[in-house]
């Protein structure tokens, strides 16, 4: 397994507060940091996505040759689909399952899965061709057509590298000025995150991965520049949220949605920069977490490195969360409670896949299998 | 006013309902129905009708895509089901009053009528506190932002006490049936028309 890691670490703090903020209502989402911040952990986790899928396709000893690198993209963008179909199939079965042991029909309503029931016919084609997706289990469609165009942006890098940039803000402007989504069916409406927005921050997440490359090694070498811009971007944003200010669409010049506020559908400008605050802002706190909170910074990794598993768990574990919810009611003893047993089973997941891992590669070389308590 | 241009547009967004289930194939989904009455009762005014509806959503999940949708859509009136999600996942009546209050008034502060409807009606849940809490807290809402509100709890409650529901609802009686569909459409566009009226003709206070 490799070391703890910054990326890691910041996608398993991504994993949690996804999974908090997809329980509505319970008490602990009241701390997550979506509630001072114009962004949430949606961006975090697709800039993270952008970045490691240039780690995964960069070796600076062995570069991959282009077949072999669409071959490696597009096998983990049907792993990424398989994934979306399985949960979202769960998901399926648990509503399903819930409405009949607990006699509440009106459970087969929850998170756009009526027409599951309803129109199956439609809603079968839908799932499949992902333009039917259940409320909360909108990303990784998302993430399947981000992997799918990854070799165009690979490619597009490696011939022009300063072209990429340009052409995905391109892209983002066309995207906002027109307002161009995917079409949702059988259910009429669009997709919860637009590809053609949201390609930007996978691109920026590409690009800042590279330490000496393009904007990575210029935000490096100006991060103290940076962090002073981001400050009052961030203290402006605790201050949008929290007096949850929108600007008039009758005040706003056209085309609105470049100007119109904690718009997630369409990455809307302010979300943008200010996720690119934080980065700037917090980008190397973790050699400090690590060093002052080295249980926690670990903890985290383990989350980020098994980030697919995890992020599958976490998202049927706040389903369960929320059906735990409707039972029982909502209270700051059952939402703590369902916070810790969902991160201990998140957790476990990650440990789980990590011990499998090990097994497969020790059992590979011929040796001993490590016991599962030696590995962490 | 709601049409100055001739053309009405109009935003469903909300709950299952507002994408047709519960009808059987063919029939008219509740909204277009609602487009249909609308047009054939104020002559000369072109209805056009967007449905955004997500069913099972709660109103924080509706409130983030109205800003986007509205943004792009720019209709006059936002047809906004909601409640009914948010008393089931035990959410907090302040934090919903929250959420709804501050989407209400940045619509009608962009020159954006809302229309409310409220939540479903089950005996299962007509002594539930929490659904309660979120029903009493919509109807405040209402009253403070001065917005139409559809008290479709107080229909629905009416059709199942006085045994209608054998036609109006559907076999899970929590749904209504192509008929229910289609009064619930007419109660809905009777109400938008009535409000339409009372305020061209409300007498100036002043």
């Amino acid at each position: 397994m490799r070391e703890p890691n910054e990326i890691d670490f910041w996608r398993g703090f991504a994993l949690i507060t996804i999974f908090v903020n997809h329980i509505p209502g319970n008490f602990v989402e009241r701390f997550s940091y979506r509630n001072l911040s114009l962004s949430d952990s949606a961006e975090l986790f697709v800039l993270l996505a952008g970045w490691s899928m240039r780690l995964s396709i960069e070796n600076p000893k062995r570069p991959l040759t282009i077949p072999a690198m669409i071959y490696k993209l597009w096998a983990r963008a049907f792993t990424l689909y398989v994934a979306q179909t399985f949960i979202t199939e769960i998901a399926i079965f648990i509503l399903a399952a819930s409405s009949v042991w607990l006699d509440a029909p009106f459970l087969l309503d929850w998170h756009n899965v009526g027409a599951v029931f309803r129109e199956p016919i439609e809603a079968h084609i839908g799932l499949v061709l992902l333009t039917h997706q259940l409320g909360y289990f909108n990303i990784l469609p998302l993430y399947v057509v981000l992997m799918i165009a990854a070799p165009i942006i690979a490619l597009i890098y490696r011939a022009m590298p300063p072209l990429l940039l340009p052409i995905s803000v391109g892209l983002y402007v066309l995207t906002l000025s027109l307002g161009i989504n995917f079409h949702s069916w059988p259910i009429e409406g669009t997709w919860f995150f637009s590809p053609t927005a949201w390609q930007l921050i996978y691109v920026l997440g590409f690009l800042l991965a590279g330490k000496t490359t393009d904007i990575g090694a210029f935000a490096r070498r100006h991060l103290t520049v940076l962090r002073w811009i981001a400050v009052p971007i961030i203290i402006l944003g605790v201050v949008i949220a929290s007096t949850r200010f929108f600007p008039d669409l009758i005040n706003l010049p056209h085309p609105s949605l470049f100007f119109i506020v904690f718009d997630k559908t369409f990455l809307s400008p302010d979300r943008l920069f200010h996720m690119l605050a934080l980065c700037a802002l917090f980008a190397g706190a973790y050699n400090y977490l690590a060093k002052w909170l080295p249980g926690l910074a670990k903890f985290l990794a383990m989350l980020g490195r098994n980030a697919l598993n995890v992020f599958c768990a976490a998202s049927l574990l706040s389903l369960c969360g929320q059906i735990v919810r409707f039972i029982y009611g909502g209270s700051v003893v059952t939402d703590v409670v369902l916070f810790s047993i969902g991160v201990s089973i998140m957790a476990f997941i990650a440990w789980i896949t990590e011990w499998r891992t090990r097994t497969r590669v020790a059992t590979v070389s011929g040796s001993a299998l490590p016991s599962p308590a030696a590995s962490s | 006013m709601l049409a100055e241009h001739g053309t009405l547009h109009i935003l469903a967004i909300g709950s299952a309902s507002s994408a047709g289930l519960g009808s059987t194939a063919g029939v008219k989904s509740y909204p277009v129905q609602i487009s249909d009455i609308l047009e054939s009762a104020l002559k000369g005014v072109n209805v056009e009708i967007a449905n955004r509806g997500v069913g099972g959503e709660v109103a924080q999940t509706s409130a983030d895509r109205i800003r986007s949708e509205v943004a792009l859509m720019k209709p006059d009136l936002v047809l906004w089901q909601l409640g009914t999600n948010d008393a089931l996942s035990r959410v907090d009546p302040d934090q919903f009053t929250d959420v709804v209050k501050t989407t209400i008034e940045w619509l009608r502060d962009s020159g954006i009528d809302v229309v409310l409807v409220g939540l479903q009606y089950t005996s299962r849940f007509a002594k539930d506190e929490s659904y309660d809490a979120i029903r009493q807290a919509l109807q405040k809402i209402a009253t403070d932002e001065k917005v139409l509100y559809v008290r479709r709890y107080d229909a629905m409650k009416f059709i199942a006490q006085t045994r209608a529901n054998l036609h109006l609802m559907a076999n899970d009686n929590f749904h209504l049936s192509d008929l229910g569909n289609q009064c619930m459409a007419e109660h809905v566009a009777r109400a938008m028309i009535a409000n339409l009226f009372v305020k061209r003709f409300r007498p100036n206070p002043n």
